[in-house]
């Protein structure tokens, strides 16, 4: 360790000393116009040392802020290009199942239908869509693919798992039963009676009501459950008498099956009508045949179409801790017991495997971007806009409507007026609009946050310079007086020393 | 008077001024001599029977007393002052350059800044690896300016060593100087032995503050600012100093020589007697007592704030927070809380009211295990609105209650039912009102099954140790600067900055961790120990981490300024004596060149007298 020359010898050092430190004084505003810097530490910063503390942890913060906003408007515009490609596959679909649009084909699906698989397809794509190994629809769980694969979802994993088409078949049966839709034709002599199974449950056509159009075709109803109509043919109706039945549908649709009485001796489909007969007796049992007849072709048209509907909700509103619920069974078509989840996650496909916790999706995902401020930019595959499209563009890619089937043109219309409906997203659904505009407030807080945290940025930093760096004029001109001070110094120095008697003897 | 005695004084004359050119000659030769004082030579009639002569009687130093002792007084401030602020400024330098990435609070702040990222995408590996690079940083920063600290304590322990060796030196050539001295006549010889002589005592000063008297023999007696004698014509004592190498964190002084890990210096009389001179506060200022403070004082300081900063950081990542439940007992209200999970140096606080209208005021109940931890040390204490109470676990449940009741006196009841500790207040008679019971354990599993939010991010030392700021065998705290490290199985395992539960298992997208992590380090106010005297505070200061890191800072770089400071008043001081001794001690050449013309001519004068003389005595001859 040095020891500073002081003491009574070293007064010689005095004056050298001063020119010592004019160096270094000099050598330091060397320095500062070379990193443009202060000072080296914060102890030659002086008083302004707090200020610059304060400020630097307020610009990292400011950074660290930007940082993250930086990052989520690139997800957040993957997100919502993701969405907006969406929403075009769905109103593309929309269009192409306006009615009357079957055409029978060999493969017995319709060009729509092959379109809508590959919809289904792109649409898991744009869900899986990920940045950095980040799943942008995966909720929390942003490191898992929040989505299985088309095969897997539509055919089960092969080891077990059901997929959406066995589950569409189980409902099917349970829905349609012995071929009536769980309903039961009954009655004799003048009667007429449509009963529903004693056991009451959730599956097939529920009988909301009947009316007969004269007198002469009296109705009963007893809402239940089990509920029952029946007609009594109390006299001969008049051909174009109509009997009216009202079915609930479990996809919550109603269809109205209407049998109309034709003269004796004209043929006509037995689903619509029915021949009035000898007497009333054997009017009654025609009318029982037609009972049979269109109970028959609603459970193979519109009941299957409500069946596929219902399948494919339960199976697309299944996740990790909420498995999709499940026709318990075999036998499948006799079932009473309602659907359940219950051990489904063993047996069944679970298509989202993301989180899924009540929190709203957007708040799965938040971006801090001021100290009070968050902004929810998270989103769900398994937001309920995107399980309609998935499960519309499921149920059309694996129906199947052979060309030689007498109801395949019916079905096919119970089946896209119910997709087309469904995916006007029309009601309380949400719609994918929604998550497009709650993305974008998302995106404009960002922006405007970011542009405010700019214009504080600026300023601070502005100010940090002000305290930390030194201007070149200030410490050229520093370095100016100190020059012009120590030559100064120096000559006068020199011209001392050399004034001395000795050269004067 | 006769002609021989005319010559005689002329004869006298020539003498004087051949010493006199002497003296002129020694002057302008020592002009750049270091330690030398200008003579003079006084000359003197003298009058032997009838002859007047010239006699030269002295050769003098020419000094002023006074201005001497004030420039030893100033010497010793200097070397106090200049050795105190090369120190404190090579601390500042470890603090780094203001705004660099190497600065302690740019460090801390790119922490949080990684934890504010982390907190937007939870699961990125990127992310995460990017809070743990930054943490390490910082724990190794910590570490680097705690052994900065600490090699810096070292340095002046060692310039103790060497300090002490110089003085001891010192006064053994004193000794001899001083004798030749008392022996020799005041002639030019014995006045460049005063002036070795008070070399040796300006030296001396820079190490100790001295005041020297001198007898009318010459010989010279040096006692301390304090009043201990140094030397009287001997040396009177002798220094002894135990140097220790490498000193750690928790190397202090002490007076008992047991509990020491740092050398003192020893003070041996003639007789043999030795006292500690540390203790007895010998040295108040010089090279000595600067390094004293230093090592004892203001580096440890220094040390204490940034282990301040290392438990509070892992504390407020680790501690959990147990609000207790209300609890009544008649019409007495108050909290019970469970202690179970509660380590050593846990606390558990209760916040209560003195009523009517009082503030609120707190006590603050620590852990320990073994009774001979208690009492806490003085760097544990809180202030008067925050008392600060050790409690000894290892007698039961029923053990830490009577301690707590002892502790809070008259107005509450404590009690506990197994390991729920209960304190209610006095109900009815509404002397004070019992507000908060709150425990705070250290979690010291990362993840577990309903596992807790908070977890042990930094820990004690590579082997894992979870830190929990125990006072049992000393303070955990001390020196933790030095060994804080972020927890291996986090490195190992980086998913468990987010997932703290395993069953149900945390998504990886979770952002509760990381919240918690940011908030408590840049949100949650903590309560500062008093110990570590920050800004001359000595009130426990409430504040948070990040503000409280950058108080450390600027603390830190206000005592290096001040030191500074100090340091250039005390050389301006010394510069200002110095040059009012150099106007009565330095050379002056040309002064020296006019006394040689005048005592030239006198020597011209008195050959010439010498030479009429020996004319007139030709004539004389001649008649």
């Amino acid at each position: 360790m040095t020891i500073t020359a002081y003491g009574t010898g070293a007064y010689r050092a005095a004056k050298p000393n001063e020119f010592v430190s004019t160096r270094a004084q000099f050598d330091d505003l060397q320095r500062q116009l070379d990193t443009k810097q202060r000072s080296t530490s914060y102890g030659d910063l002086g008083i302004d040392r707090r200020v610059s503390l304060d400020l630097n942890s307020k610009v990292s913060q400011i950074d660290s802020w930007l940082g993250g906003i930086d990052l989520a408007n690139v997800n957040l515009k993957l997100q919502t290009s993701s969405v907006e490609n969406f929403t075009k596959l769905t109103s593309e679909t929309r269009n192409d199942t306006r009615s009357n649009s079957y055409v029978p084909s060999a493969s017995g699906r319709s060009s729509p239908q092959v379109l809508a698989e590959e919809k289904f397809k792109q649409t898991l794509d744009l869900l899986n869509v990920s940045v950095n190994g980040r799943y942008l629809f995966s909720g929390k769980t942003s490191d898992t693919q929040p989505t299985a694969g088309f095969d897997e979802i539509v055919n089960g994993d092969g080891a077990g798992k059901a997929g959406l088409k066995q589950l569409i078949d189980e409902r099917r049966q349970a829905d349609l039963g012995s071929g009536l839709g769980r309903l039961t034709v009954g009655g004799a002599g003048t009667t007429a009676t449509i009963f529903e199974e004693a056991t009451v449950h959730p599956y097939g056509f529920k009988i909301a009501g009947i009316t007969g159009s004269s007198a002469a075709l009296a109705t009963t109803f007893n809402p239940g459950p089990p509920a029952d109509v029946s007609a009594n043919v109390a006299s001969q109706p008049a051909p174009g008498d109509t009997v009216r039945i009202m079915l609930n549908l479990p996809d919550g649709t109603q269809e109205q099956v209407v049998l109309t009485a034709r003269a004796p001796g004209t043929t006509g489909s037995d689903a619509d009508s029915f021949e009035i007969g000898a007497d009333v007796n054997a009017t009654a049992a025609n009318l029982r045949n037609s009972m049979n007849a269109a109970l028959g072709q609603e459970a193979k048209t519109t009941l299957s179409a409500a069946s596929s509907q219902v399948a494919a909700q339960d199976f697309f509103a299944g996740s990790l801790n909420n498995p999709p619920k499940r026709v318990p069974g075999p036998p499948f078509d006799t079932a009473t017991l309602p659907p359940t989840n219950a051990g489904a996650a063993a047996t069944t496909v679970i298509w989202y495997r993301g989180d899924d916790g009540a929190d709203p999706a957007r708040s799965t995902s938040t971006v801090q971007v001021d100290q009070g401020q968050t902004v929810g930019t998270g989103a769900r595959a398994n937001e309920e806009a995107f399980r309609v499209g998935l499960a519309q563009f499921a149920i059309m890619a694996v129906e199947n409507f052979p060309a030689g089937d007498t109801n395949s043109q019916a079905r096919y219309e119970a089946m896209t007026s119910r997709v087309s409906e469904k995916l006007g997203f029309g009601g309380a659904t949400q719609k994918p609009a929604e998550i497009i505009t709650e993305l974008g407030s998302a995106q404009s807080a960002l922006s405007s946050a970011k542009e405010r945290h700019q214009n504080t940025k600026d300023y601070l930093t502005t100010t940090l310079a002000g305290v930390e760096n030194v201007t070149t004029e200030e410490v050229a001109t520093q370095i100016l007086s100190l020059q012009t001070q120590l030559q100064a110094s120096y000559q006068v120095t020199s011209m001392l020393s050399k004034l001395s008697l000795t050269n004067y003897l | 008077m006769g002609l021989s005695t005319s010559l005689n004084t002329a004869i006298g004359g020539l003498n004087a001024a051949q010493v006199g050119i002497g003296v002129v000659s020694q002057n302008v030769a020592n002009a750049g001599t270091t330690g030398y004082v200008r003579r003079t030579v006084s000359t003197a009639d003298s009058l032997t029977g009838l002859t007047i002569g010239v006699q030269n009687t002295q050769v003098q130093r020419l000094l002023d007393k006074i201005v001497q002792h004030q420039l030893w007084q100033e010497a010793s401030g200097a070397a106090y002052t200049s050795t105190r602020a090369d120190s404190l400024s090579s601390l500042d330098k470890l603090y780094g350059q203001p705004g660099s990435a190497t600065a302690l609070d740019t460090i801390f702040n790119k922490f949080t800044g990684a934890l504010q990222s982390l907190q937007n995408d939870p699961s990125s590996y990127s992310l995460r690896s990017q809070v743990l690079d930054n943490a390490s940083q910082l724990a190794r920063q910590l570490n680097t300016l705690s052994s900065g600290v600490q090699a810096l304590r070292s340095q002046a322990e060692s310039g103790l060593a060497s300090a002490v060796g110089k003085v001891n030196d010192l006064l053994g050539a004193l000794s001899k100087v001083n004798t030749r001295i008392v022996g020799s006549p005041n002639d030019s010889a014995s006045a460049s032995l005063k002036d070795q002589r008070d070399l040796i005592l300006s030296e001396l000063s820079q190490y100790v503050d001295i005041k020297t008297t001198e007898d009318a023999r010459g010989s010279v007696s040096v006692v301390t600012g304090s009043g201990t004698q140094l030397f009287d014509g001997t040396a009177a004592v002798t220094f002894k100093f135990d140097e220790h190498a490498g000193l750690g964190a928790d190397d202090q002084w002490d007076v008992d020589p047991a509990k020491r890990g740092v050398g003192t210096i020893k003070i041996v009389d003639a007789s043999g007697n030795s006292s500690d001179a540390i203790a007895n506060r010998i040295f108040r200022s010089g090279e000595i007592a600067a390094n004293i403070e230093l090592r004892d004082k203001t580096l440890v300081q220094a040390q204490a704030q940034l282990d301040e900063i290392a438990a509070q950081m892992s504390k407020a990542l680790s501690d959990r927070e147990i609000a207790g439940t209300p609890a009544t007992a008649g019409a007495a209200t108050g909290f019970d809380v469970d202690l179970t999970g509660l380590q050593s140096g846990n606390s558990v606080t209760l916040d209560y009211k003195v009523t009517p209208g009082g503030q609120t005021q707190r006590f603050t109940f620590v852990r320990v295990d073994s009774a001979a931890s208690l009492p806490l040390p003085a760097s544990a204490s809180g202030d008067a609105n925050n008392r600060v109470v050790g409690i000894d676990f290892s007698g039961g449940p029923a053990s830490v209650a009577a301690q707590i009741q002892a502790a809070v006196g008259t107005g509450f009841t404590v009690s506990n039912t197994g390991s729920t500790l209960r304190i209610v207040d006095d109900g009815a008679a509404g002397t004070r009102d019992v507000i908060g019971l709150t425990a705070r354990p250290t979690n010291s599993v990362l993840a577990s099954a309903g596992g807790a939010v908070e977890l042990p991010f930094f820990v004690d030392g590579p082997s894992g140790n979870a830190f929990t700021g125990s006072y049992d065998g000393g303070s955990q705290t001390t020196g933790f600067a030095s060994r804080i490290t972020v927890n291996p199985a986090l490195i190992a395992d980086r998913s468990l900055l987010v997932a703290y539960n395993t069953s149900p298992a945390t998504a990886q997208g979770d952002v509760t961790r990381p919240k918690l992590m940011l908030d408590r380090l840049t949100q949650s106010q903590r309560a500062f120990t008093n110990a570590v005297g920050l800004d001359g505070n000595s009130a426990s200061a409430n504040t948070t981490i990040a503000n409280y890191v950058q108080r450390v800072v600027s603390s830190q770089g206000q005592a290096v300024e001040a030191a500074k400071r100090l340091d250039e008043g005390q050389q301006v001081a010394l510069a200002s004596v110095q040059s009012r001794f150099q106007e009565t001690a330095q050379v002056n050449v040309d002064q020296e060149m006019s006394m040689l013309i005048e005592l030239q001519t006198a020597y011209a004068a008195n050959a010439r007298v010498i030479s009429t003389m020996k004319e007139m005595m030709d004539v004389l001859m001649r008649v």
